[in-house]
């Protein structure tokens, strides 16, 4: 499989295209109308391309575009759901959600539970898949089968495994009464130490097995030949693993942390069903769960907005300064 | 079938590369022109600015009576023969053949007779129901050509077709090739970065360089009179051997020097090429093809002596390259440097030959030459080339005998020369 | 000489597993041991699911590990069923499924291929919008489009409010780019000169060539929809319009105590709404690769 270019390049590539000189300098009359020359001049050379990305185009706009606009419009503005046809007053308030949003000290303790979140579930993703993939990019029997064991929890629904955990980390489930006297009390979901790391290590189990086939696409594009120099040069297998797979699969570690970060931001099904409702006193909660209950529930949709947008910005920046750092190490 | 005229083309690429530079260029009807350089010298380009794959960002393309420069490629009545032959790997053979002509609604009799024809001339007649997969290298190069040929077009563009074959296919391909054009007497233009399959089968051939002609002439005379240094060195293998150089005119004669030799050369040069005469007592840049080299013994005494260390011997069966090392540093100019693009990478200076120009001549089998022998070489001085050292440029061609005709006896541009 | 063009059906589009993995060592034992112990950890909870589907009594200690023939019935999918009416909850996670492949598959194509292979006005906008929707989660989104497609368009409980957000997936645009891209240029100069037209070149040239990314991607977009769980929570209040994966956890919150085995009727309902996924992905496993799944996310 050809090397996907990286992400810059074809940034540049994009950006370049549209900019292309669309018209050549001709003399008058080579064979073609004014008309044609100037549609040409405006659409690009394969005009038909719009026609074909329109209906895209057209998505973007309404379900991705137009709905940011109007989150940042909400969140600057007081606004709550009114019945069907009653028409009030919106006034503009400045940064007054903003502010509202940065000291909420509910806002605050999920955004530390997120902190959580990605402490436990970054390292133990990183460290569980990658083992997982080195142990599966060989040769071995039943490949197939292990693979698919891996994944299966990745493509299913994330409310039928939630059932599942429930019913074996409930108090007084399966795994309590394999761990008789160590299990923490009160029981895992209902602890407020535990209801955090709890999702965590629920979260990396269930997507495991998608970074095990990124970490395995990865380890397969690292030539074999560097193995067996290093074998040669006598590394040990450790050596191996710090001179040679880890290098190797760099970018695939840092899109797992980009992802780990979108996840956490994005945490809602877990913490609402897991730990009904956002665990003990809110030690659960995520910012969407938030968004959900302060914005809709609550009827606040301007307070959930600026959480919206804040979140939103922060994913940004964190991707960019990724690919800032990636930039910067190649 | 038809004339193409190229007219001060160019090809600036957004960010300001500048690929093709003010290129003209007349292939007349049924003409087979070869466009040949190193690569990135521009001539796929070209080639695709011909076929209406790639604007031009100046001048004028014409085929036949159209001006094409804003022609969509289906329109321009071109096939083309791409390097990865690009066959559609979900049609099968027949399909691949038939899709051209299906898209122009051409009858389905006709169809089928053209696909079969172009079948029985290319030996793919069993292999019509097979899909591209299942075929060899020499097959699906041929049903590329055939797809070519059933479409009967005024001109075929050819995009290095040969270059994906192993070295013996190629060479059978060659010649089928040149035979096809035998045949079918179609315009064609052939791009190619392999001098001799350029030398082989073109009525005339251009050498470019940076995007700029350089040269268009048939094979042989692009061989005896290359305009500059670059063209000179490109055509022709092994490649000719060159080294700075100081002609002089003294008491015992006239002569080139350089490391420790002293080659005469005749009056009689001097006087058929009296372009060399402001340089004597100058430097210049002097050209030595391997073939004009023998070893001694085997030639006459008009040829000057070159006494030398062989350093390595390669026996070819036929031939012996002899390969030695001259005292003098690497001639650097600027048409050299751009024969091998990868010396700027360091690749080409072994450190082993360090300040010396290593040469290739070639000798006759029955030599008893061996590696590390001090021999001495015959050197036929009246096909020396020399190059002006600022420039690059041929200094007194020799005159050619006749005007400049293609092999086929067409018309041919009359003043080739860089453009 | 080098052979510099690979000829076009060389290119690797058919989805490739067991490329340059290291050879079977004597060593494969220590790789068989974790995997073994992984592939453990994976599948035990779908095998506890089952059980505890089939107990008659709840048996949360060690010994309802293994089935008990005293203590299996079928009762539970009985009782999930009609709390549930799985028939209906089925067909509603279907159709939003169904609507949202079926936008993906023809307008996602279209935009894929234009991104590839066109040249057009507007192309790198369009592609730098799909790189920000690709990056910006879903859900943080959720107030704005509540506003727009509840309140203003009044399209909550119905199918196209559940579908409009979910309609055209941006990570199967990008993977059919990606595929049409990785497509020798030169396949579609050919098809240009030999007079086909743009759609003519896409549905006869290009789409039999990335036939498996198109099901890679029908995959990916597969699990999206039929998993999703907080968007059809926000816009349904009618649970005749619910998806499974709503309809069952609103059930889960609400458990009813009038079912004899409460979490037995749950795990029912998780085993239908597992099943489905897990039987889609078993049976076209082999196109959902680590290659495939590796240049549709690789950035």
């Amino acid at each position: 499989m050809p090397e996907v270019p990286p992400l810059e390049a074809e940034l540049q590539l994009a950006t370049r295209g549209s900019e292309m000189k669309l018209e050549a300098e001709l003399p008058p009359g080579t064979g073609e109308s004014r008309g044609t020359r100037l549609a040409r001049a405006v659409l690009g050379p394969q005009p038909i391309g719009m026609a074909f990305g329109a209906p895209y185009a057209l998505f973007i706009a309404v379900l991705f575009a137009y709905p940011l606009g109007l989150a940042v419009w909400i969140s600057f503005h007081s606004y709550f759901f009114t019945a069907p046809g009653v028409s009030v007053a919106r006034p503009f308030v400045g940064l007054a959600n903003y502010v509202a949003v940065l000291t909420d000290s509910e806002v605050l303790r999920s955004f530390l539970n997120i902190l959580i979140f990605l402490v436990i579930n970054v390292p133990l993703t990183v460290a569980l898949s990658l083992l997982l993939a080195t142990a599966l990019n060989a040769a071995i029997p039943f490949r197939a089968l292990f693979r698919a064991c891996f994944y299966v929890p990745y493509v299913t629904a994330s409310v039928a495994m939630v059932a599942v955990w429930l019913f074996m980390f409930n108090t007084g489930g399966v795994v309590d009464s394999v761990l008789g006297p160590v299990a923490p009390v009160p029981s895992w979901l209902v602890n407020q130490n535990w209801a955090m790391p709890s999702i965590a290590i629920y979260v990396t189990w269930k997507q495991l097995g998608f970074f095990i086939l990124l970490y395995l696409a990865a380890l397969q594009n690292v030539p074999k030949e560097l193995y067996e120099a290093a074998s040669i040069d006598g590394a040990s297998w450790w050596h191996r693993l710090w001179s040679v797979t880890i290098p190797g699969v760099r970018t695939v570690t840092t899109l797992i942390t980009l992802l780990a970060i979108i996840v956490g931001a994005n945490l809602f099904t877990e913490p609402y069903l897991l730990t009904a409702g956002g665990g003990p006193n809110g030690t659960s909660a995520s910012p969407v769960l938030l968004m959900y209950q302060i914005g809709i529930e609550q009827n606040h949709p301007d307070f959930a907005s600026a959480l919206g947008v804040i979140l939103v910005i922060g994913v940004l920046l964190i991707v960019g300064v990724q690919r800032l750092l990636q930039r910067n190490q190649t | 079938m038809a004339q193409i005229v190229l007219n001060e083309i160019d090809k600036t690429y957004p960010g300001g590369m500048k690929a093709v530079n003010g290129l003209s260029l007349e292939i007349e009807d049924g003409e087979f022109v070869v466009l040949v350089g190193p690569s990135g010298c521009g001539k796929t380009t070209v080639l695709r600015m011909i076929a209406g794959l790639e604007e031009i960002t100046g001048g004028t393309i014409r085929i036949g009576d159209r001006v094409m420069n804003r022609v969509a490629p289906k329109d321009r009545d071109i096939a083309m023969v791409f390097q990865n032959y690009a066959l559609y790997p979900s049609m099968t053979v027949r399909e691949n053949l038939a899709f051209g002509l299906r898209m122009r609604k051409t009858p389905k009799q006709e169809i089928n007779r053209r696909v079969v024809d172009a079948a029985n001339i290319l030996g793919l007649a069993q292999y019509l129901e097979r899909k591209p997969a299942a075929l060899s290298g020499g097959q699906r190069q041929r049903v590329a050509m055939g797809r070519a040929i059933v479409r009967e077009p005024e001109v075929f563009l050819m995009d290095e077709p040969l270059s994906n074959l192993d070295a013996k296919l190629r060479v059978s391909m060659r010649a089928s090739l040149a035979e096809l054009h035998e045949r079918l007497n179609v315009t064609t233009v052939y791009v190619t970065h392999d001098q001799v399959e350029a030398m082989t089968l073109g009525d005339r051939v251009c050498v470019l360089r940076g995007g700029v002609l350089q040269q268009v002439d048939t094979p042989q005379n692009l061989f005896d009179y290359p305009v500059n240094l670059f063209v000179g060195g490109f055509i022709g293998s092994p490649s000719m051997n060159i080294v700075a150089a100081k002609l002089v005119r003294d008491d015992v004669g006239t002569a080139v020097m350089f490391a420790e030799y002293r080659l005469p050369i005749s009056e009689h040069v001097v006087h058929a090429r009296p372009e060399i005469e402001p340089y004597f007592g100058r430097d210049v840049i002097l050209g030595l093809r391997p073939s004009d080299f023998e070893e001694a013994s085997l030639v006459d005494e008009s040829w000057a002596r070159m006494p030398v260390t062989t350093h390595v011997t390669e026996a070819l069966g036929g031939e012996i390259h002899v390969i030695f090392v001259v005292d003098a540093p690497p001639v650097e100019h600027k048409d050299v440097v751009d024969l091998a693009p990868e010396a700027e990478e360091g690749g080409a200076a072994v450190p082993l030959y360090e300040g010396k120009s290593v040469w290739t001549a070639r000798v006759d089998a029955h030599s008893q030459v061996r590696a590390g022998d001090r021999i001495e070489l015959g050197v036929d001085t009246r096909n020396l080339y020399f190059f002006d050292p600022d420039s690059g440029l041929a200094i007194g061609k020799k005159q050619a005998a006749e005007p400049r005709r293609s092999r086929r006896g067409t018309r041919s541009a009359d003043s080739p020369g860089p453009a | 000489m080098t052979q510099t063009g690979r000829t076009v059906d060389e290119v690797a589009v058919a989805p490739d597993d067991v490329t340059s993995v290291e050879p079977r060592t004597s060593h494969s034992w220590w790789r068989l041991t974790v995997l073994g112990i992984g592939a453990l950890v994976f599948v035990f909870p779908f095998y506890y699911m089952i059980i505890g589907s089939l107990q008659k009594n709840q048996n949360t200690s060690l010994s309802g590990v293994v089935p008990q023939p005293g203590n299996i019935t079928l009762r539970n999918y009985g009782e999930i069923n009609a709390a549930l009416n799985l028939g209906k909850t089925l067909i509603n996670s279907g159709v939003f499924t169904g609507g949202v492949l079926l936008a993906t598959v023809v307008f996602g194509v279209l935009a894929g291929y234009a991104l590839a292979q066109l040249r057009f006005r507007g192309r790198g906008l369009l592609f730098v919008s799909m790189l920000l929707l690709l990056m910006v989660p879903f859900q943080l989104l959720i107030i704005p489009l509540y506003v727009l497609i509840v309140r203003y368009y009044g399209l909550g409980d119905s199918y196209l409010g559940m579908i409009a957000p979910f309609a055209i997936n941006s990570t199967a645009v990008f993977i059919f780019r990606q595929y049409f891209l990785q497509l020798p240029k030169e396949l579609f100069d050919a098809a240009r000169i030999d007079g086909a037209n743009e759609f003519r070149i896409l549905t006869r040239i290009a789409l039999p060539l990335v036939r498996p990314a198109l099901l890679t991607a029908m995959l990916l977009t597969f699990i999206g929809p039929w998993n999703e769980y907080l968007w059809p929570f926000l816009i349904t209040k009618q649970q005749s319009m619910q998806p499974l994966a709503v309809a069952l956890a609103n059930y889960m919150n609400t458990v009813q105590s009038t079912v004899s085995n409460p979490f037995g009727t749950i795990l029912a309902g998780a085993v239908v709404l597992a099943v489905p996924a897990v039987a889609l992905f078993l049976a076209f496993q082999r196109y959902f690769v680590a290659p495939n799944i590796g240049s549709a996310v690789k950035g």
